[in-house]
């Protein structure tokens, strides 16, 4: 099978950085790995600098590697996942696989210690091996999820089809990656995040959500009725303080404060609902809960 | 310029083989080595 280079591939310049993301990824967590057994080999434990000085001495190497190691994880996982994403398929995951890299490799360590070939020949070292089946267990639940979401597409562009069979269809810098968005997500909100996605170049895009059109609708209602029962409310209610005093002191006298009292603060509730809601503070269900609440004390009232 | 599927793969595991081989470089220049 013979294939040529097509639009769809990454450019050059992007292939170099994510590689130099990965690459980087790899010498960390080989430092990690290296600084973590040296300090195994002395019991597990050591100290540098201060009044732990007499105590047990790192072995020379140790800090540096694990420095290093640890933090230069956090430089270069930015920069395989910036790039990745770019270069689309199992490489858009890099640092999901350089987790489960860092927690096997580290688990090892736990369980060739505490397990296999314990230091000083102290027998089995049960805080070890518990750690080593945990960090085993760390590492392998994101390696089989992403696998199982690349393996029909181990290198290549994801689950989309295309040229060459790994690729995804023609036409420039399409998404290698569709996210699933929370159905009652703001269609309007996905579609500003995919245009900010689009505007980065990473080969990822949201879906629209699955209840969008009827959120809306469902929104809209809400709206509708919210508004009749605030302008009702409004129309029986003088607007002047002086007359409203003047109404309340008249047929109904202090039951009737109290009631306008209680009914504008059950508006005031409605109001403050609808707010959280259009800030995302409650959910479409968690609304309807509360409006219909207030919405039975309102009709009581009147 | 781009680069072929095949051709970023060879590259990124040819990237992961020399940042091991670095990563132990590494250690043994800190180990005093």
């Amino acid at each position: 099978m013979t294939r040529t280079v097509s639009r769809q591939d990454p450019l050059v310049s992007d292939v170099v950085k994510a590689s130099i993301g990965v690459g980087g990824l790899a010498m960390c967590i080989t430092l990690a790995f290296l600084g973590m057994r040296s300090v195994m080999d002395i019991g597990g434990a050591c100290a540098d600098g201060g009044p732990y000085v007499p105590v047990q001495s790192c072995p020379d190497g140790a800090t540096p590697s694990l420095l290093l190691g640890i933090f230069g994880l956090f430089l270069f996982g930015g920069i395989a996942m910036v790039y990745g994403v770019r270069l689309g398929g199992i490489w858009s995951a890099a640092p999901l696989f350089a987790w489960s890299g860092l927690f096997l490799a580290l688990g090892w360590n736990f369980l060739d210690y505490g397990l296999f070939n314990p230091p000083f020949d102290e027998g089995v070292i049960w805080g070890w091996l518990l750690c080593g089946v945990i960090f085993v267990a760390m590492g392998l639940a994101p390696l089989l999820g992403g696998l199982a979401m690349f393996g029909d597409a181990p290198l290549g562009r994801g689950r989309s089809g295309g040229s060459g069979g790994s690729g995804r269809p023609s036409g420039g810098r399409g998404p290698a990656m569709v996210l699933q968005p929370a159905a009652d997500a703001d269609p309007e909100a996905v579609e500003t995040f995919n245009r900010a996605l689009a505007s980065a170049g990473v080969a990822a895009t949201v879906a629209a959500p699955a209840g969008g059109a009827a959120r809306q609708a469902e929104l809209r209602g809400i709206a509708s009725d919210m508004g009749a029962v605030i302008t009702e409310a409004a129309a029986e209610t003088p607007a002047d303080p002086l007359a409203r005093d003047a109404l309340d002191a008249g047929d109904d006298g202090a039951g009737g404060a109290a009631f306008n009292e209680g009914t504008q603060a059950l508006l005031d509730r409605l109001e403050r609902l609808a707010d959280l809601r259009d800030r995302g503070m409650l959910g479409a269900e968690e609304y309807e809960t509360a409006k219909a609440s207030v919405m039975r004390e309102l009709e009581a009232r009147s | 310029m781009r680069v072929s599927r095949v051709g970023v793969n060879v590259i990124m595991v040819v990237a992961i083989v020399v940042g091991i081989a670095a990563g132990i470089r590494l250690y043994a220049f800190f180990a005093g080595g």
